[in-house]
């Protein structure tokens, strides 16, 4: 199988962009396919059909709309009542218990969006650049993730750690985002880093 | 007015001189100066000239309500035209002009216009270009001459070098306005853990406490509060911010000018920043503008807002002039008149009510200010600067009952009261409700909802009533908010001398008359808009008693400065005029933005390339390495044509087209819709959402489908693979995916909630690639394995799965062009390398790329519509697809489909145009009958034309009246923009193989 090729190949150069300041760049941007990702929806009792299967993963439940649950290696994102995004970093196989037809739709979307991190001291402000999104820590702590606009792309953002944002972001639109992220970067300074 | 700089005092940087200059020449200006200090401290008294009469014009106050003092700053592609010298920090390299003024602004040709000004009254331009002269003729004519003669500042055509930031920010507390009331709150919120984010638009904070004495006890209170401020971190502090805009669900608009202090933006950073501040909480501390008091030639450089005179002494060491005349009726001048004396000046203070209170008198008479009650100034004297001022005894209305007396003086200060800034208060709740006690407009409740207003905002006349009411909104908000106050004592509340603020006994006396209630000489309302009193009062004559009629005629508060001097004066005589009270005759509403904004600041990146995201299929690079001429699609970047040598599109789209019925093309078609249908009842769902019926589809087919929207007309059309028992993979037009989706979620979420079925976009999931040429399946199999694809074991509608280059793909058998065709679906981050394998096995077969042009030609050779012919007006009928639609089954649209204006036999349907002669038709070119005159609507309309490589013939697609009963018939096909006129012959739209021969090889 040959390698996933990313969205951003053509424009991604590593190196040092926009302001220089004594501390360093503001942020660090990476990108890097997402090559699990799998959408289980379903219908009715979405919970109790999906439960099982997700406990096979180490899943606990299916999750709440704001906070990401993680169970080796892989993440579990509440997207809409009937609805989850498991992602992970390589290609999933999906327990017998997911793959009920008549309750569940399985929908292997591993190649529809790429993973853009930000990441740095002035990750949270580069953001409230992107997103109408109040991303104050009081707000949106570590491991809570929100589903909102980038340039009026429908975007996925998640808060891994105090500093690192991560964006689920449509690769055909990827290109877009990611210019508008470097042009709202700018005036911190970024580093573009090539593997995320 | 001669202005100088005064030896010690002011809180500038003596020892840091700085390159200033207007309209060339060098000015005195220090780092902590405004343009209009420099300019005072230079002596330059002619600043500005009026907007209609081309008046004189110098600096009138000291803050964002400057009605005069409007400039140029920088030039070349960084020209910004109607700065306020008074809001302009000044910085090395700093260049000015003057505008709206030739040669000089010394010396106007354009004050001509002030010999004709008994002709130039309110109304002028209504009664002059309407009536005698027929529609707008005359006035198109005399536009271009008036709007250079009358106007502001210059625009820059050329693009800005500059960028804009734009953030989005979240707090607990807002507030606006930094002095004495502001930093109490955010200081009172800070302390108790809010988070805050105050907001000044100075470069300093303090507001008017920084108009007070150097190293006074105010400094030290001063100080104290910003140490305060600075100790927490969980209080954000923005200078050289302007809160513009107060808006619905506590949104504020705010802009930061983060360069503007300096000759251009530094390190990267943007010039301005755009906030857009979400808060749970404001405290409005706009502070309060002082009001003018109008008499004859009140517009003369050297008159002044008295509080104005004051900040330039305190704040920046400039006297504005060395014998001052106070005019005013409020007891707020007498800290002037004092504090100038004591600068130095020779000052008279002309007080309009009939006594002065004790204290005051004492205090004043100590300072050495001369003091005359129950008088006011009538007119100033002087061509081109104060020289002196007449001086009248009035009445309690503000009417003479004496003689003049001359008083000489090279500076009036004037202060009719104050107004209270409730700019932003007024665009959340509305009208303000006029305060008898300060004879100002103030908010109806200091309190509303989430916004508490402070300070002089609510009339709070003394020092220690602004930070008290500070401390308190801010402890209302505190409250909301769930936090508790901090028991730190904030620090002691400096007494101030003469601290009486401008309510208690003001006389409301609005403009000096004389004993006919005649101003003397131009009495000015609305300085900066050249409306003067006498215009309202011609206003009042002709009928237009409204405020906002009054507004709208005599246009008094609509210049840059939104009136900010002026709107009161205008309602006071309006009152006066009409036997009203102010609150009778009523105010108008604000609207944003306070103070200007650079439309540059609002749209911050947001423009050029990035107007809108674009959306790049995963095989762009490779296009684009190739030659490829990329064109827009809805927001899809796609080839138009692959040009080879010098061709142009035509050349291009020709050989293209021909290679594809000859051999083999490959056209990247990633953009089309695609939408992951999936549930026990998919099929079910597909059968009420597409026309046709798609129970019968099996496992492994795929069905040609046509879409309603609810009204009858047609909304898409595409294909649809059966991929599973529950699970389909529908394609739709590369403009309609996000309808077609949306319109899906919307009917599964409201009126088909019985249904299971979820619907999902994967259009970025799967490219695809469409293959077609009569050596299709040649290329294929020699590329593909693991599938057969044979005619008989692959006909069409049918799809297979397999791998070409080591990736699984899946195979539609579809045609678009007519011709054998495939379409290859990849995961999108193989594409690139499918694509490339494609690419290399297809050498052997001189498989070629082709664009959206040449896939253009092809499709209209064979009839197939597309957009220009799926446009929302037309029908199933119209279209030639009504064999579609099932009678069997009800699906979307078809109730309204059957309305008799769309079943009426006369409407437009589809026909194909062989034209006559080498040019091709135009689209939109309308059809009229031979020999019928080529007049009105038509008989229909071209939708889509090309030159067609097959027919060696221009062909069209055509939307005609009862087209599918003219067969054979000659029509006219004339495009009236382009003066374009043809002949053609209606025909079958399918030109090419109507059998379908080629695409079931």
């Amino acid at each position: 199988m040959p390698d996933v090729l990313s969205p951003l190949a053509a424009i991604k150069q590593p190196g040092h962009f926009g302001a220089q300041f004594e501390a360093g760049p503001g942020v660090t941007l990476s990108e890097a396919p997402v090559l699990g990702l799998a959408q289980i929806a379903g219908w009715g009792d979405f919970d109790a059909a999906v439960s099982p299967g997700l406990n096979t993963f180490g899943f606990c439940d299916a999750g709440d709309f704001r906070i990401c649950r993680n169970a080796n290696d892989m993440r579990l994102y509440r997207i809409s009542p009937d609805r989850i995004l498991i992602a992970a970093m390589s290609p999933i196989t999906l327990p017998e218990g997911l793959q009920n037809e008549t309750s569940l739709a399985v929908l292997d979307l591993g190649h529809a969006r790429t993973r853009i991190a930000v990441e740095g001291p002035a990750a949270e402000d580069v953001m409230a650049r992107l997103a109408p999104i109040d991303f104050r820590k009081a707000a949106m702590p570590v491991e809570n993730f929100v589903q909102t606009g980038i340039h009026h792309v429908g975007v996925l953002i998640h808060l891994t750690s105090a500093s690192r944002f991560e964006i689920l972001v449509p690769v055909a639109w990827a290109r877009s985002i990611w210019e508008i992220i470097c042009l709202n970067a700018v005036p911190f300074g970024y580093d573009v880093k090539v593997a995320a | 007015m001669s202005g100088f700089r005064l030896s010690t005092g002011g809180r500038i940087d003596r020892n840091t001189l700085l390159n200033v200059r207007f309209d060339g020449r060098r000015l005195k200006a220090h780092a902590g100066d405004t343009l209009a200090s420099a300019l005072m401290a230079s002596g330059e008294n002619i600043v500005a000239r009026g907007f209609k009469y081309h008046r004189a014009r110098g600096i009138y106050s000291a803050g964002a309500e400057e009605p005069n003092a409007y400039v140029h700053l920088r030039n070349e592609s960084r020209l910004e035209p109607n700065a306020r010298a008074t809001t302009v920090e000044a910085f090395d390299g700093l260049i000015s002009t003057s505008q709206n003024s030739w040669p000089d602004v010394r010396l106007d040709v354009g004050a001509v216009t002030g010999y004709i000004s008994p002709f130039l009254s309110v109304g002028f331009y209504y009664k002059t270009f309407i009536g005698p002269f027929s529609g707008t003729r005359f006035w198109m004519f005399c536009e271009g001459f008036i709007r250079k003669a009358a106007g502001m500042g210059r625009g820059m055509k050329v693009d800005d070098p500059d960028s804009y930031d734009k953030v989005n920010a979240f707090c607990d507390l807002l507030v606006v306005g930094a002095g004495a009331a502001g930093l109490s709150a955010a200081l009172t919120a800070g302390r108790a853990g809010a988070d805050v984010i105050l907001v000044e638009q100075d470069f300093e904070l303090g507001g008017s406490l920084l108009s007070q004495p150097q190293r006074g006890e105010t400094d030290d209170w001063l100080e104290k509060v910003k140490a305060g401020l600075k100790d927490l971190p969980n209080v954000r502090i923005l200078t050289r911010t302007t809160a513009f805009g107060a808006y619905d669900e506590d949104v504020y608009g705010l802009i930061e000018h983060v360069s503007d202090h300096l000759q251009s933006p530094q390190n990267h950073q943007p010039r301005q920043r755009f906030w857009l501040v979400r808060t749970k909480q404001a405290v409005l501390a706009t502070g309060a503008i002082e009001r003018p008091l109008v008499f004859g030639n009140n517009d003369l450089p050297g008159v002044m807002l008295a509080a104005s005179i004051q900040t330039y002494a305190n704040r920046f060491g400039v006297l504005a002039g060395q014998r001052i005349v106070v005019s005013t009726n409020n007891n707020s001048s007498c800290q002037v008149a004092v504090q100038l004396a004591q600068a130095g000046a020779d000052v008279t203070l002309v007080d309009a009510r009939p006594h002065v209170c004790e204290v005051l008198a004492e205090t004043l008479a100590k300072a050495g200010v001369a003091v005359l009650s129950g008088k006011a100034v009538i007119c100033a004297k002087g061509r081109r600067k104060v020289v002196a001022a007449m001086i009248v005894p009035i009445d309690s209305c503000g009417k003479a009952t004496g003689l003049a007396k001359r008083l000489d003086c090279d500076v009036i200060g004037v202060s009719g009261g104050w107004s209270p800034v409730v700019h932003l208060w007024s665009q959340r709740f509305g009208k303000p409700r006029f305060d008898e006690a300060s004879a100002s407009f103030v908010p109806d409740i200091r309190g509303r909802e989430t916004v508490q207003c402070a300070g002089r905002m609510v009339a709070a006349q003394s020092l220690e009533d602004r930070i008290n009411s500070g401390k308190s909104t801010a402890k209302s908000t505190l409250k909301a908010l769930e936090l508790k106050p901090s028991r730190k004592l904030h620090p002691k509340t400096p007494d101030t001398v003469l601290d009486t603020g401008w309510a208690k006994d003001i006389g409301t006396i609005w403009a000096i008359r004389d004993a006919n209630d005649k101003t003397m000489g131009k009495a000015f309302v609305d300085i900066q808009h050249d409306v003067k009193v006498t215009d309202i009062d011609q206003a009042y004559r002709e009928g237009y008693v409204s405020v906002e009629h009054l507004k709208r005629y005599t246009t008094a508060g609509m210049a840059p400065d939104q009136g900010k001097t002026s709107n009161i004066i205008a309602l006071a005589r309006m009152a006066e005029l009409s036997g009203k009270t102010i609150p009778k005759t009523g105010t108008t509403t604000f609207r944003p933005p306070y103070t200007p904004v650079a439309i540059g600041a609002l749209v911050g990146h947001v423009h050029g390339h990035h107007f809108a995201a674009t959306r790049y299929s995963p095989v762009h690079d490779w296009h684009v390495e190739n030659g490829a001429v990329m064109t827009e699609a809805g927001a899809w970047m796609r080839p138009w044509h692959y040009p080879e040598g010098e061709e142009v599109l035509r050349d291009a789209y020709i050989r293209e087209a021909t290679h594809v019925r000859a051999h083999v093309g490959i056209i990247d078609v990633s953009t089309l819709g695609k939408i992951a249908v999936q549930g026990p009842d998919a099929a079910e769902f597909l059968n009420r959402i597409y026309v046709n019926g798609w129970k019968t589809l099996q496992v492994g087919q795929l069905r040609y489908g046509v879409m309603l929207r609810e009204d009858g007309f047609v909304m898409d059309d595409g294909a649809t693979a059966r991929l599973g028992d529950f699970d389909y993979f529908m394609s739709t037009t590369t403009a309609n995916a996000a309808k077609v989706l949306a319109m899906s979620e919307h009917l599964l979420q409201t009126a088909w909630r019985d249904l299971k079925v979820h619907v999902t976009s994967i259009t970025d999931q799967w490219a695809a690639f469409a293959i077609a040429g009569p050596k299709a399946r040649d290329l294929l199999q020699l590329a593909l394995s693991g599938a057969e694809i044979s005619g008989e074991q692959m006909p069409n509608n049918h799809f297979v799965t397999g791998e070409i280059a080591d990736t699984e793909v899946r195979l539609h058998r579809m045609s678009y062009s007519g011709e054998l065709a495939y379409e290859v679906y990849v995961p999108s981050g193989f594409a690139r390398h499918v694509w490339t394998a494609l690419i290399k096995a297809g050498e052997a077969f001189d498989l070629r790329p082709y664009g959206t042009e040449a896939m253009g030609a092809l499709r209209i050779e064979k009839g197939h519509v597309a957009g220009p012919e799926i446009e929302g007006r037309t029908t199933l009928k119209d279209l030639g697809l009504e064999g579609f639609a099932s009678s069997k089954k009800p699906f979307v649209g078809s109730v309204l489909k059957g309305r008799p204006v769309l079943a009426d036999p006369a409407r437009e349907t589809l026909v194909g145009l062989m034209i006559t002669g080498e040019q091709g038709a135009l689209p939109g070119s309308l059809i009229y009958s031979t020999n019928r005159p080529m007049q009105g609507h038509g008989e229909g309309w071209v939708s889509s034309t090309t030159w067609s490589p097959a027919l060696g013939k221009n062909i069209a697609l055509a939307l005609v009246r009862k087209g599918k009963f003219r067969m054979g018939e000659d029509v006219q096909v004339v495009n009236h923009l382009e003066n374009q006129s043809l002949t053609a012959q209606i025909v079958s739209p399918h030109f090419f193989d109507p059998e379908g021969a080629r695409q079931n090889a």
